[in-house]
């Protein structure tokens, strides 16, 4: 235990002290129940997308395979060096319940038409052209995922961060400060006692005082 | 480009319109092409090591040997098939009689059209020789000696010019398209100009008089056709606004001029575009893969229909000309086409595709 004056006043700031570490620990318990109904959310959105991806990764890579066996492999590779583009994402940030969380958004769908990717449609076939399709619902699920993902596990590191503090001030905080209440209490009860046995042998010396002349 | 100039001199071949030694020797070679029930054995193999191994066996025996060393696997053995078509394909150019050499090369242009927007975009991308290399499949007129040339260039500027100074007949288009390409920085231009001018090209190289020139031109024809079909269902399906639909015909095909590809661009859906081909040769094929489109919402099932008609007509037509060039051709797309469905069976067990899948995509003739 820290070193503690037992004294009045030192027993008033630690009562004062244990109110506001109450105060404090409802307070983040109240903030940590409302992170979680917001990862719950969270959770739910990142299952659904993670769902999303393992389809369209799944399905991309059966139009690759189609394609490859298809047209072949010179085919394909041809058409890959006509394609060339730059995803862009806007990073910008916002806050849930005083959490940090970035917000990534698509600056432009990657997701582009037969008559936009580079490649005259006219030279490549619609197997290829659907894979490139596929490949690039890949990446617009990507960033929405990367977007959830992140708001996830911060909420997540918000949440750890404040259990702790609430096991914190739960279990160590307030019983240590409880602690150093009734320390104090008691020695303040013991002082009180023995200025009371002090002031009684006093008296009755004073009172011996007294009667001493009398009787001589 | 000395190879290609220098092609009809060094050539030791019937000259003119004798087609008996060509024809002789395809019959030769076709009797090599593997049957149905080799591919349905391939089908059963249990993993491509397997087939790799049954595949030793056969023509495809050297290429698979050379390419194999790096290891067994799908990709290995797309290369060694690819190898042994260019190879087969250089071989039959080989001993073309000048008639039959001047048509099928014709028709395998769209190869040379392939290699040439390759390495465009490759050099649009600043890519290394090398990268190029895996991207070319010299089985036109332009063979691996001239496109590796031609991929040691700087740029698509020097692309153009060298394209010039070796008297290429697609030297119009490339100029034609890189003068929008300066302006643009967009590729588009120059491999639409390309694809239109093979078609045109080609349509009127074939405009010659006999029955050899006209088989090809039917194949030509047909092949444009499917093109265009196959454009015209993949507008409807993207269903985009603000372009020419016009820009992406191209010209010379049997059954499917300018204005009807324009009426089948402009309807309201698939359907109306099947609706309306009904009764024309291509009719029955499109509405047969109509179901399937209707699972799958792709129109590759489409693509893939019309090019097992354009490959049956394309074989047919050896049995209809026995004694012209229709033998080559139909040995060439039937060579293809072995190559792709070994491919597709090869690829379809590394995938772990079910075989009914890779029935589905084959085109057994």
């Amino acid at each position: 235990m820290e070193e503690v004056r037992p004294t009045r006043s030192e027993l008033l700031e630690r009562k004062q002290q244990i109110a506001l570490a109450e105060q404090g620990m409802d307070l983040l318990k109240q903030k940590r129940d409302a992170l979680l109904i917001e990862f719950m959310g969270v959770m739910d959105e990142t299952l659904r997308l993670s769902e999303s991806l393992q389809k369209t990764v799944a399905e991309a890579q059966y139009s690759l395979a189609v394609a490859k066996a298809v047209d072949g492999t010179v085919t394909l590779r041809s058409a890959g060096m006509a394609t060339k583009s730059e995803i862009v994402v806007d990073m910008t940030g916002t806050k849930i319940m005083g959490v940090s969380v970035p917000v990534v958004t698509k600056g432009e769908s990657p997701i582009r038409s037969s008559f936009t990717r580079g490649y005259a449609v006219t030279g490549v076939t619609s197997r290829v052209d659907e894979t490139a399709d596929k490949f690039e619902r890949i990446l617009d699920v990507i960033i929405e995922y990367a977007d959830i993902e992140t708001r996830l596990k911060r909420l997540g590191e918000e949440i750890q961060k404040t259990n702790r503090r609430v096991n914190a001030l739960e279990q160590v905080t307030v019983p240590g400060l409880k602690e150093q209440v009734n320390y104090i209490r008691q020695t303040l009860d013991e002082r009180a006692r023995e200025d009371l046995f002090r002031l009684k042998k006093v008296k009755k010396k004073i009172e011996r005082k007294k009667a001493a002349p009398r009787t001589s | 480009m000395s190879d290609v100039a220098t092609k009809a001199r060094t050539r030791t071949v019937p000259a003119g319109g004798d087609y008996g030694y060509a024809n002789a020797r395809i019959r030769g070679m076709r009797s090599r092409l593997l049957d149905r029930s080799y591919l349905d054995m391939l089908i059963e193999a249990p993993d491509v090591k397997r087939m790799v191994q049954d595949l030793a066996d056969t023509e495809y025996g050297p290429d698979l040997e050379e390419t194999l060393i790096h290891g067994v696997d799908a990709a290995n053995v797309d290369i060694a098939l690819k190898n042994n078509m260019v190879r087969t394909f250089q071989k039959v150019l080989g001993f073309l009689n000048d008639d039959a050499l001047y048509l099928v090369t014709t028709l395998l242009g769209r190869w040379d059209v392939f290699n040439l927007k390759t390495i465009l975009r490759a050099k649009h991308m600043h890519l290394e020789v090398d990268e190029i290399a895996d991207g070319l499949l010299p089985a036109g007129q332009l063979n691996e000696v001239d496109l590796e040339a031609l991929s040691s260039v700087e740029d698509v500027r020097a692309v153009v010019d060298t394209a010039a100074t070796w008297g290429l007949a697609f030297t119009a288009p490339l100029r034609e398209g890189y003068t929008e390409y300066m302006k643009t920085g967009d590729l588009v231009s120059i491999e639409l100009a390309l694809d239109r001018y093979y078609a045109e090209w080609a349509s009127r190289r074939l405009a010659r008089r006999g029955a050899n020139a006209k088989l090809a031109r039917r194949v030509l024809a047909t092949q444009i056709d499917v093109g265009n079909l196959v454009m015209v269902l993949r507008l409807q399906k993207e269903d985009v606004e603000d372009i020419d639909v016009a820009d992406f015909f191209l010209p010379g095909g049997a059954i499917v001029g300018i204005d009807l590809y324009q009426e089948l661009a402009g309807m309201s859906d698939i359907d109306e575009v099947l609706d309306r081909l009904r009764g024309t040769p291509y009719g029955r094929t499109l509405d047969e893969a109509a179901t399937l489109f209707l699972e799958q919402n792709s129109i590759a099932v489409f693509e893939r229909a019309l090019e097992d008609l354009l490959t049956r007509r394309t074989l047919g037509l050896a049995k209809g000309d026995p004694l012209g060039v229709g033998v080559s051709v139909a040995y060439l797309w039937a060579k293809q086409n072995e190559v792709t469905n070994l491919r597709i069976i090869v690829k379809g067990k590394a995938v772990g595709m079910p075989t009914s899948r890779v029935r589905e995509e084959l085109i057994l003739v």
